[in-house]
This record gives structure tokens, sequence and C-alpha cells, in this order.
């Protein structure tokens, strides 16, 4: 047990830290595991969630075919184009928007679309950039977390855990559209000193044409047909027994025939370092939990809570959210979710769990997903917002990502925990 | 194996449901991968495998495999080890066509019966095509044939071909035996192969005196266009190869050390793992992806096992009818499907039958006149059914398949008609050589 949790721990260093490249550290740390008979072969392929690589590659090609279509542009234009210049309305609106498209679609993709448009918007009204794509890069956090496909915890936590895509729909959904809600008093407080905007800069924002945004109507009509066709899927996967991998994944190449894309360019776009990254990922967490790593905790620690589920809920929670403000949220859900789960089956066995046990599969989602929010390094979407920010001439610091970061998701995990006491009694 | 009404409804639904998909793929008309996922998605939402079982079927090791040399093929190609050796061998042969056709058929054959033969066409097709395009050949010719000799070669020895490690692995049979037994075979197979293909393609072997001009000229040692690059790749390759072959005895399977040994190699060479995943040919782990699904759902309706049930009854007690069954079935249906799911089936009717038949020629407990004259026979032909059934259609091997993704990629399409034309003569041919191989030496002789 020993020798694994080294490994593991060094190469959980090297990945956080980056120092080497993220995906070759994992691969090869799996593979030494696999070296040294620390877990055999075909237990260590059996580890491997095909589940969520397919979700993730299906989805990766599903959006990599909406992106090309300039849906996501328009929405943003519309959205500004309504609100008529109003800074009041327009704020909320795009954020808004940003949560919406990314509860759908993944946070990072969410981020570099709207990004642009956010820079833009900024730049008509005289704004400063740098908030606004701050909150961009939270809102789209919080809105990944409502569905299953909208953030990779999720559906790391739903293919462990057997939850369905309308399950996050019923608990997480309403949770964070308050969660949104409450955090739009943060932006206003971020945003109150703009003060009125002249009718000249309103009246560029009445005449922009959304329309102008779409390159290839018939493409994106064919592609939302589909795009509905994968959700459908996805709400009644669960009574013809497909989980959510083979219909992203079934639906990205029905797409990319309807559309006429290229097939092998239209692969080569898809991210293979994280998918890879996380085959690595799968195997060195599931080494440690073939030597008992996992078992042992829940005996050691998590066992004197199991009378007082309530607790360790909370302790999920605000754990997760803290382990990944500093390592990354995926990372962190991967090696949890093994603990979680000896955790869940232990409540399980006992002969009248005071609460359900699924509750602590939701403490974890809202952890991980919230919690990632917090440094500008916890979620990838705050990442990459810098990066598109940067090279607009706009730098987000670490610091000044905290100013705005550390209330929102102080608040949003707040929220959440209160949640989880009031879900303890409706489960 | 009795099965219920119902059971066989549904095996039968998959049946038809496998076909209608085959059909699609074979015309060409629609992308095969998008075929094969809708394929695969139908056999799981109408109940023919189910989710989890479906996803155990995908053999992680095949597409690790595949990923891993893509990358490593990619590397080496940056270094111009691939035109040092096409120049090599072209000047070798003289710039003579057939003796280059028959030395590649050669070497693929000989590296195949020790390496995976997917490696081996992995590594072998860019020098093929190097070749051809600085002598002006028929790539696509060139490439069906190694994809051919690929699987005559590993048919030869135990660790040549996936059936054969798993007939290996479920008879008890050693090294040794495959040798002694398999690799006369094949060698009778690829001489008459050879001479009997060479009256047709003479002509498409032609090379003429302006290219071979050109590659008396070509100097291999400058091909090579970044010799640091190569010293670091090369060492890391061998470790590679050391793995595939240690593998064996450390259990290491050959798709964990190309995978890793790849990105050991992208680090150590300092390229950019980005860069180097994006070339791996992601469309092809797609389609083995789908098709394993596809398979796995006829294997979980009992379609193979119904079919090998139905040749035993068939053989009605008799040795020689039993052994010539199992050696056409076996090479028909892997001309089909995939030969893995086939030699699966086969092998605990194998292992029921052998009593019986030491029952009947009244062997009882002698087990060297048991291996010699009941288990012998009947192994062998179940190897030799299975791996060169699989040169019958493009998708009998997964060489065939990566071969034809190759060729595409590099603008040189093989269509499942083409291969066919080519692969299913030799497959027949080879099918009656072994037929009377296995005749003469376990019955004629005895």
């Amino acid at each position: 047990m020993i020798p694994s949790l080294l490994i593991f721990l060094i190469t959980f260093i090297l990945i956080v830290t980056e120092r080497v490249n993220r995906t070759a550290a994992s691969v090869i740390g799996a593979g030494i595991m696999v070296l040294l008979g620390l877990i055999p072969h075909e237990t260590a392929l059996e580890f491997i969630d095909l589940d969520v690589i397919f979700l993730l590659i299906g989805m990766m090609l599903v959006v990599g075919i909406l992106q090309e279509t300039g849906l996501f542009e328009w929405t943003a234009i519309w959205i500004a184009k309504k609100s008529r210049g109003n800074p009041y309305l327009i704020i909320p609106g795009v954020l808004a928007a940003t949560a919406i498209l990314s509860a759908f679609l993944d946070n990072v993709t969410t981020v570099v679309l709207v990004s642009p448009i956010c820079i833009l918007i900024a730049q008509i009204l005289e704004i400063p950039a740098v908030p606004l794509l701050s909150f961009l890069a939270l809102y789209s956090n919080i809105g990944g977390t409502a569905t299953l496909i909208g953030d990779p915890p999720n559906i790391l936590i739903a293919s462990k855990a057997g939850l369905k895509f309308i399950d996050f729909i019923i608990v997480l959904t309403p949770i964070v559209l308050c969660i949104a809600l409450l955090n739009l008093t943060l932006t206003w407080l971020a945003f109150r000193k703009i003060g009125r905007v002249s009718d000249h800069v309103k009246q560029r924002f009445v005449k922009a044409s959304p329309e102008l945004a779409i390159t290839d109507p018939a493409r994106l009509k064919l592609g939302l047909i589909v795009f509905g066709g994968i959700l459908l899927g996805f709400t009644l996967g669960q009574w013809l027994h497909v989980e959510p991998g083979i219909v992203a994944l079934t639906g990205g190449f029905v797409m990319l025939a309807l559309c006429g894309e290229n097939i092998r360019l239209a692969l080569e776009k898809v991210e293979w370092e994280v998918i890879l990254l996380l085959i690595g990922l799968f195997v060195l967490v599931g080494t440690l939990e073939h030597q008992g790593v996992f078992a042992l905790l829940n005996d050691v620690f998590f066992k004197r809570f199991a009378s007082s589920p309530m607790v360790l809920a909370q302790i999920i929670l605000w754990g997760s959210a803290l382990l990944s403000a500093f390592f990354g949220n995926i990372p962190v859900v991967i090696a949890l979710i093994p603990l979680v789960n000896t955790v869940v089956n232990h409540m399980s066995s006992l002969p009248a769990p005071p609460i359900s046990p699924m509750v602590m599969w939701w403490s974890l989602a809202l952890g991980t997903c919230l919690g990632g929010n917090a440094t500008l390094y916890g979620a990838a979407a705050n990442v990459v917002t810098s990066q598109i920010a940067f090279r607009n001439g706009y730098r987000i610091s670490y610091r000044k990502f905290l100013l705005y970061s550390l209330p929102v998701t102080l608040l949003s995990l707040l929220t959440g925990s209160l949640y989880l006491l009031l879900l303890e009694y409706i489960l | 194996m009795i099965l219920s009404a119902y059971g066989y409804l549904f095996m039968i639904g998959s049946v038809i449901l496998f076909s209608i998909i085959y059909a699609v793929i074979i015309s060409e008309k629609i992308e095969r991968t998008v075929v094969v996922f809708c394929g695969a998605f139908l056999m799981i939402v109408l109940g023919f495998i189910s989710y989890e079982r479906a996803l155990q079927t995908i053999d992680m090791n095949v597409l690790c495999l595949l990923a891993g040399m893509m990358i490593v093929v990619h590397i080496l190609a940056l270094t111009g080890i691939f035109e040092w050796f096409a120049i090599q061998t072209a000047q070798l042969a003289r710039g003579n066509g057939l003796l280059i056709f028959l030395g590649l058929l050669n070497i693929t054959a000989v590296t195949s019966a020790f390496l995976d033969n997917v490696t081996t066409l992995v590594l072998i097709a860019p020098v093929t095509l190097l070749i051809c395009q600085l002598l002006e050949l028929d790539p696509v010719l060139f490439l069906i044939f190694e994809a051919i000799f690929s699987n005559l070669g590993g048919t030869a020895t135990l660790i040549g071909d996936p059936p054969n490690v798993l007939i290996g692995s479920q008879g008890h049979l050693p090294f040794v035996a495959f040798i002694d037994h398999l690799t006369p075979a094949v060698m009778a197979c690829m001489v008459i192969i050879s001479l009997l293909i060479i009256p047709f393609f003479r002509k498409h072997l032609y090379v003429s005196p302006q290219s071979r001009n050109i590659l008396y000229k070509a100097n291999p040692a400058r091909a090579i266009v970044d010799p640091d690059l190569l010293k670091k790749a090369l060492p890391v390759f061998f470790l590679i190869l050391v793995g595939f072959f240690a593998g064996h005895s450390l259990h290491l399977e050959p798709g964990y050390v190309a995978i890793v040994g790849a990105i050991v190699m992208v680090l150590f060479t300092g390229k950019s793992i980005h860069v180097a995943l994006k070339s791996v040919e992601w469309e092809t782990l797609a389609f083995f992806t789908g098709l394993f699904i596809l398979i796995g759902a006829l294997a979980e309706q009992g379609v193979f096992k119904w079919a090998a049930n139905a040749v035993f009854s068939l053989s009605q007690g008799n040795l020689l009818a039993a052994t010539m069954l199992i050696l056409w079935f076996c090479g028909m249906f892997s001309a089909i499907v995939d030969n893995i799911p086939v030699v699966l089936a086969m092998i605990p009717l194998i292992q029921a039958i052998i009593p019986q038949f030491a029952d009947t020629l009244g062997i009882g407990s002698d087990t060297a006149a048991l291996t010699e004259k009941v288990a012998d026979p009947l192994w062998w032909s179940l190897a030799l059914g299975a791996c060169l059934g699989g040169n019958g259609t493009l998708f009998g091997a997964a060489a065939n398949i990566v071969t034809a993704q190759i060729a595409r990629k590099n603008g040189y399409p093989i269509s499942f008609k083409r291969f066919t034309v080519y692969g299913f003569p030799t497959m027949v041919t080879s099918l009656v050589i072994s037929s009377l191989y296995i005749f003469i030496r376990y019955f004629a002789l005895r």
C-alpha cells in the first residue's frame, strides 16, 4: 500500500504543478504502477471509465460542430440587442447566457466562445473588462454544476454513482439557479459604479444584428436537431438502458455525417491530451483503490461519522472544495470518487441509514464544481479565460481574480451547504 | 447449448441487425465509423447486449497498441529512418520490382511471426509507401499483400496472432509446439501463394529505367534529416521492442508497452504531446471500438457458440470430418467477423470433444497417444482456420483494417472489394494447403 501511495503522490504533485507535461506524468505514473505489479493489467483496464471517456469525446465532437455555426455568438449579440445598451440588463444577461450555455456544453468551450463577445461589450460600454471576464469564468462554472454534462466532475460522479441525467436536473438545477441569482448581488457590487451609458453608445447595441453571426444556417438547423436528439437520448436513456456515453458518441458521429464534416479532422480537434490524462488518472486512483487505501481511510476516519451523516456531507462539501481550489477539480474528483463510494457503500450497508447515502454524491458534486471557482487554477475555464484576456491585452492576475472569486465561491458554498441540510430532510 | 424460443429469436435478431450494418459498411456509401457506431447503439438499445457488457468487449489492448505505435511511427518518421530503410531496401534489390515485392512480403511475414501484426504493418507501411513513390509502383497492391502476409506470418508462432495466444494458453500448448506444427504449414502457404501471385502481378511490378536511375543516385545517408532525434528515439524504440518480447513472460500486454513506451519516447525526444496525439488515427480507433461492440453483441447472443455446436454435430464422430469442418468453418467465419470470438467459442467445445474422440478411438488414458492422435489435429486446424481466415475480407483481421486506413490517409483508398478480390482467393488457397497438410501429417502418415 505504501509504495502505491508514494507513486500516486509524486505523480499527483507533478500533474498539479505541471513541472512535466500533465498527460505524460499521469500515463507514466500509471505505467509504473502496472510495471511494479501494484495492480494487475486487467484490473487496471477495468478502472478506466469508458462511459466518461465516450461522453467527453462525444460532447467535444458536438461542440466542435455547433461552434462553427455561430450559434453562440448569435446568443450573445441577441442579448446585447435586447438589453438596448443598459448595463444593468446586459451584464446579468450575458452572465445568465453563459451559465445556461455551460450547463449544456463544456465550461471551457463556453468561455472560449463568450469571452471575445464580453471583451467587445466591455469596450463598447467602456467598463473594465477584467471583472466582467472574471465573472464570466465564475458563471460558466456555476452553470456547469447544474447538469450531468455541464462539468467534468458531474460526468465522473454520475458514471460511478449511477446517477441519471434527470437526477441532476431535479437535485442540482434548482440550487444552481438560486446560487446564480444570489451571486448577481455580488456582480452588482462589482459593477455598481458604472453610470449611465450615453445614447450614442446605446445606438450601437440597437443596430447590432445577431443574424450576421450565423455562418451556416442549414448546418445549424441539422446540428440543433441532432443536439436535441442527444439531450432527449440523455433523458430517455435511463429507460432504454443506454448511458450518456454511447448516446453522445453516436450522436456526435451522426452529427458529423449529417453536417458533412470530415470525421478525421473533427477527431483531430478532440482534446486527446485531456482524455489520456484522465485514463492515466483512472489507473492511478484505481491502484489506490485496489491496494485498499480508500477502505482504510473509510475505516479510520469516515466510519465515525456514519452516525452523523450531516456532518460528513458538510466535510465532503468543504473538503473537496478546498482541495479543488488548489489542485484543480478534475484530479480531485477522480481521487475522491472511490473514497465517497466506499462511504456510500458503508452507509447503505447499515440497517437503517439516517439519510439517503446519495447526499454524499451531491456534496461531492457541489464541492468540486463550485470549489473550482475559488482560485484561478481551480478550474480549467478560469485558466482559459485568463489566457484569452491576456491575448486581448487584459491581465487577470491570481490576486485580482481572487478578489471576485472568493466572495462568489463562499456565497455559493454556503448556499450549497444549507441546501444539503435541506436535502437531508427531503431525501 | 439449448436456447429457448425467445433466445433464438434474439439471436436471429442480432444476426439480422449485424448483417444489415455489415452490408451498409461494405457499400461504402456512408462513413464506416458512423455506421459502426449507429449499429453499436442499436445493439444496445434493442437489448442484444447490455451497456456494461458492451464496454467490457472493447479490447483496450488493441486500442492502446494502435495509439502507441502510431505515435512511435510519427516520431520515427520525423527522423527520416523510413526513407533510409526504403532506399536501402530498393538499392539492395537493384530496383527490381519483383524482388522488392517478395522481399517486403517476407520481411513482413517474419516480423509478424514475432511481433503483433498491427505493429508490423504500422512500421512497414511507411517504408512501402516511400518505395512505391520512388519507383512509381502501385502501393495498394503492395499494402494489401503485406497485410495478407502479416496474417500468414503471424499464424506461425504462439505470439504471432491473438488466436494463437488464446489457443496456447487454454489448450496448454508450448511455444515449440506451434513452431513444430504450424510453421511448416505456413511456409508451404507462403511459397505456394508467392508462386501463384507472381504471374498475375509481374506487369504491375515493372520499374522504368528512369526511376531506376533516380534510385541509384539516391544517397540513403542523406535521408536521415534529424540525426539527433534519431539518436534519442532509437534507444526508446528498441526498448519498446524488448518490452514486446519480455511482455509475454512479465504479463505486460503489448498495448501497455506501446502506449507507455510512446509517451516515454515523446518526453525523451522533447516533442509536443499535443502534436504527437494528433498524429494518431483516431478514426481507426473509433471504428474498432464500434466493431468490438457489434461483434460482442453477436457473442452475447450465443451466435458463435451455436455455430460451433452445429459444426460438431455435423461431424458425426468422424475425426477427419471434424478437423476439416473446424478448419473451413473457422476460416469462413473469421473472414467475415474478427477471429477472436470464433476461437473463444470453439476452444471449450474442442476441450469437451477430445475425450469423446478418445473414447471412440479406444485410447483411454494414454496421454501421449491422446495428444498425438486426437488433440493435435483438432487444435492445429482451429489455429490455421482462425488465423488464415482473417485474410478473406477487409474486416477479417485488425491488420487489414489498419492497412486500409493508413493507405487512405496517404491518398490510396483500399476498397472492401479490392481487398476481397486479392484476399479471398489467397485465403481459399491457404485453407486448401492447410487441409492437405493436416490430412497428410495427421491422418495419411499415421
